[in-house]
């Protein structure tokens, strides 16, 4: 009986569970919002998961969007593990986006078997680099990283803005945006008739990568203690400073890789709204994911598949995108609202071992 | 004489854990009562619910042969009981008399009249004869009269039943002393004082009787001058216990470390070691006594890394440490058990299998080319979980669900697997129960005999008597007392600590 109580115990205070729990409760809201427009949550659910599953074209579309978002989740994910909190992002997958339109723009026509690797790490170098700025402020000034790396966004996309109304912008077009990139580095199409590109299988390496990094690596034993003690990190002989750069580099690198595969595989060019908010959607779906790889690549399906299906939401039920976005808005504050809620769980389960121990 | 106090049949539960279990408790007038046991026996459940902060499942309570209840300590004062807490309930920047007359001022009309709160603490500490300048603030005071200070406030409230919990923890001997007389002079003139304490020392040096507490259960309540320590433990822990003590015989071989005119400053930017030179000899325990910040804490972060040096050399094996950082000293022998166990020795939130190779995980076979070694690593955790007793309900749960004293064990079978040639100990049995401390003190004396040189920081002097080799005295940040005789003169160590110079620096015979 005691240990059929555990067993229950475990299962609802283990964290799939409360994610589930935390996912189901924003659809719940969802609904109820819904209702309340007058139109049939069922119904709108149904064409939602149609929009975003129902056909080889809207999984195409999904998994396009699928691709920035868990590029950039699984690094903020790292950063996140690391106690590190990147709010910038959005600014460092323009960044990396501007280092791959650099490379397709003036290394002439380069072959594909160089130009796309060379694009993806320049994209990836370009949005470290970014972020390792406030990287560098926190550790010599003490300058919050949050602060810092959010102002940083502006700078970015100003710098883009300047980029493609300038210097960079094509001269033939009359909008603000530059030439296509070459040929050499455009990521090719993997569902002929979508526009699915290849930038989806960079984001499955990556991610089953992280894991293994974080899992099986010295360096992932070093990041994880950082974030969950610091002060036990630094006691244990770790060089806290360096892993507190280490996961800035990493989560700005993996922003600018995202920004990247956005020009090599979908625009061809460097353009105004190029992330439409990725980089933040990207901290909601790091959390939803337990800032674990694995976790981050099914939080990034979710999020994009909720995009993609509103459309067809709107189309066919008359519901507004922005119940969506509330569903997104919610979803964050279950999971936030559910850490606490296991905390106290642990605390008290906790209680209870330690004195059976006893 | 008349009971003061009665508790009948007292039960407690906390979710399903029995905390208190058919309690009776009597306090005489006039009586010092120890209530003795170990952490989680139940001492500080029974007194919070003497003192209102905790409602009983069942059972009595009678004050002065009249039954009553209390729902909040206002009730228990109103009854005449006070509590002074193990950690001083005090306002730092408020001055003496402030912080006496807090909730109870002498007021007219929207007025406070200072002059005379000071008037009225001044008669109370006539008439008990404690010692106090009103004017002077709290923070300026030292924590014996700060101790005080919570002893006038209670009687201030004319309270006739003390309730001490372990007030002997932060004090110095001639504190300890000072303090023994004081609750003497109380129960003279008829007030009644409940000592919660798990040293058998102060039992029988202090208390008329005492009743121990084991798991929930009273064991019995005995006049202490008829009984003895070895009861008493028995009576409390449930076994005999055996302490190995040193044998003060000085085997000790070559100097491990040698520290020379070490200075460091403390966290707010003061200077908090001065000038220090120690000689660390393989095979040998030096204790360090001293009231708690006295720059004990400091000496230890510097020798593992953790704290920068002023000036001064440090050197392990003969080797000079110029910078010194904590991988560069674990990677020289040097382990350490700190203190603050919770927020240094481990990360709370990760497993067993992660914290016990903190300091080795980085090289083979624990890890190779960068790529942790996970059987090895769940391997050298389960040895540590069997070889050290360290009760766990797996190593791949939280270090959380350990107990203060598993954590501990934990912590120092992790330093020791290293076989470290410096071993650093900071209060290594502080808050742990009985069982516990008897592991961790033989351990350590077997890592001397094994040949480490072991530094032993502790508050506790008993503690530091027993297990060393040889004992210093460090006061503000300074080493003012060394002792190098087989037997050790408790008196001037306890002059010392309070910061009174003895006329001799006993020099190490060689």
């Amino acid at each position: 009986m005691k240990i059929l109580m555990i067993t229950i115990r475990r299962i609802y205070t283990s964290p799939i569970t409360i994610q589930i729990g935390a996912v189901f409760l924003a659809f719940l809201g969802g609904a109820f919002l819904i209702a309340l427009s007058g139109a049939s949550p069922i119904d709108a659910y149904q064409t939602l998961v149609q929009g975003a599953f129902g056909s080889k074209n809207n999984i195409a579309e999904t998994l396009v969007k699928t691709t920035p978002l868990l590029l950039t989740g699984l690094g903020l994910a790292v950063a996140l593990r690391a106690r590190v909190f990147n709010i910038g992002a959005e600014g460092q997958i323009y960044m990396g986006a501007i280092g791959a339109a650099f490379v397709g723009l003036f290394l002439g026509d380069i072959p594909t078997f160089i130009g796309i690797p060379l694009a993806m790490l320049a994209g990836f170098i370009v949005g470290a680099l970014w972020a390792s700025i406030a990287g560098i402020l926190k550790l010599k000034l003490g300058a919050n990283e949050i602060i810092v790396t959010l102002m940083m966004n502006y700078i970015a996309i100003e710098i883009t803005h300047y980029l493609i109304s300038g210097p960079w912008k094509d001269p033939t077009a009359t909008e603000p945006f530059t030439a296509e990139v070459a040929k050499g580095i455009q990521l090719p199409i993997i569902i002929p008739g979508t526009r699915l590109h290849a930038g989806i299988i960079i984001a499955v390496i990556a991610t089953i990568l992280l894991w293994w990094v974080m899992r099986y690596t010295v360096l992932g034993y070093q990041l994880v203690l950082t974030g969950a003690n610091p002060n036990a990190a630094e006691y244990g002989g770790i060089n806290t400073g360096r892993m507190i750069l280490l996961a800035m580099l990493i989560s700005g690198g993996f922003a600018g890789l995202a920004g990247a595969s956005e020009i090599s595989g979908l625009h061809h060019r460097l353009l105004e709204g190029l992330s439409p908010g990725y980089g933040y959607t990207a901290i909601a779906i790091a959390l939803l994911g337990k800032e674990k790889p694995l976790g981050v690549l099914v939080a990034a399906l979710l999020f994009a598949g909720l995009v993609v299906g509103a459309d067809g939401m709107q189309r066919s039920t008359g519901v507004p995108i922005a119940v969506v976005l509330l569903i997104e808005g919610l979803v964050l504050l279950f999971v936030v609202g559910s850490d606490r809620l296991r905390l106290n769980w642990q605390t008290t389960s906790k209680d209870g071992e330690e004195n059976e121990l006893d | 004489m008349k009971d003061s106090l009665v508790l009948k049949n007292i039960t407690k539960r906390f979710a399903d854990v029995l905390a208190l279990e058919s309690v009776c408790f009597t306090l005489r007038r006039g009586e010092i009562h120890a209530l003795l046991g170990e952490n989680g026996a139940g001492k500080t459940t029974l007194m919070n619910i003497l003192y209102g902060l905790v409602r009983p499942d069942s059972g009595e309570i009678s004050v002065r042969g009249e039954n009553c209840w209390m729902h909040s300590p206002l009730d228990a004062l109103a009854q005449g009981i006070g509590m002074v807490h193990q950690h001083f309930m005090l306002v730092p920047t408020m001055t003496v008399a402030e912080n006496i007359i807090l909730g109870q001022e002498p007021t007219k009309g929207p007025y406070l009249l200072y002059n005379e709160a000071e008037r009225l603490i001044e008669q109370v500490s006539e008439e008990f004869g404690l010692e106090v300048q009103p004017n002077r603030q709290v923070w300026q005071l030292s924590v014996g009269e700060q101790q005080r200070i919570e002893i006038i406030k209670i009687l201030y409230r004319n309270a006739d039943i003390l309730i001490l919990d372990e007030p002997t923890a932060v004090l110095t001997p001639p504190e300890v002393i000072s303090l023994f007389k004081t609750l003497k002079s109380l129960t003279d003139i008829g007030k009644s004082v409940v000592f919660i304490t798990h040293k058998l020392s102060e039992v029988m040096a202090i208390s008329d009787r005492v009743t121990v507490l084991r798991k929930g259960r009273v064991q019995g309540t005995v006049i202490s001058c008829e009984s003895n320590e070895k009861e008493l433990a028995h009576l409390m822990v449930g076994r005999d216990v055996v302490f190995s003590t040193s044998s003060h015989e000085n085997m000790s071989g070559d100097i491990v470390a040698s520290i020379q005119q070490l200075s460091a400053n403390g966290d707010h930017g003061k200077l908090a070691l001065a000038d220090i030179d120690l000689d660390l000899r393989a095979g040998e325990i030096v204790g360090v006594a001293g009231v708690d910040g006295n720059g004990q804490g400091e000496l230890a972060q510097v020798l593992a890394g953790l704290r920068k040096k002023l000036s001064g050399n440090i050197y392990i094996k003969e080797q000079e440490i110029v910078d010194t950082n904590p991988a560069t000293q674990i990677s020289h022998g040097v382990a350490y058990v700190p203190s603050d166990r919770k927020a240094l020795g481990v990360a709370l939130d990760l497993s067993l299998l992660t914290n016990s190779v903190l300091k080795n995980h980085n090289i083979e076979p624990y890890s190779r080319r960068g790529i942790l070694q996970h059987s090895t690593i769940r391997k050298f955790t389960e040895g540590l979980v069997n070889d050290y007793d360290i009760r766990c309900p797996s190593v791949e749960g939280s270090v959380h669900t350990l107990s203060g004293g598993n954590l501990q064990k934990l912590i120092l079978a992790r330093e020791i697997s290293s076989a470290p040639s410096l071993l650093i100990v900071e209060q290594p049995t502080r808050g742990l129960d009985v069982g516990a401390t008897e592991t961790i003190r033989n351990l350590l004396l077997e890592q001397r005999d094994q040949g480490a040189a072991i530094l032993l920081i502790s508050t506790d002097l008993d503690e530091v008597l027993t297990l060393s080799n040889r004992v210093v005295v460090m006061y503000e940040g300074s080493i003012v007392y060394e002792s190098s005789s087989k037997v050790f003169n408790r008196d001037e160590i306890g002059l010392a600590m309070a910061g009174f110079k003895t006329t001799h620096k006993e020099q190490v015979v060689e």
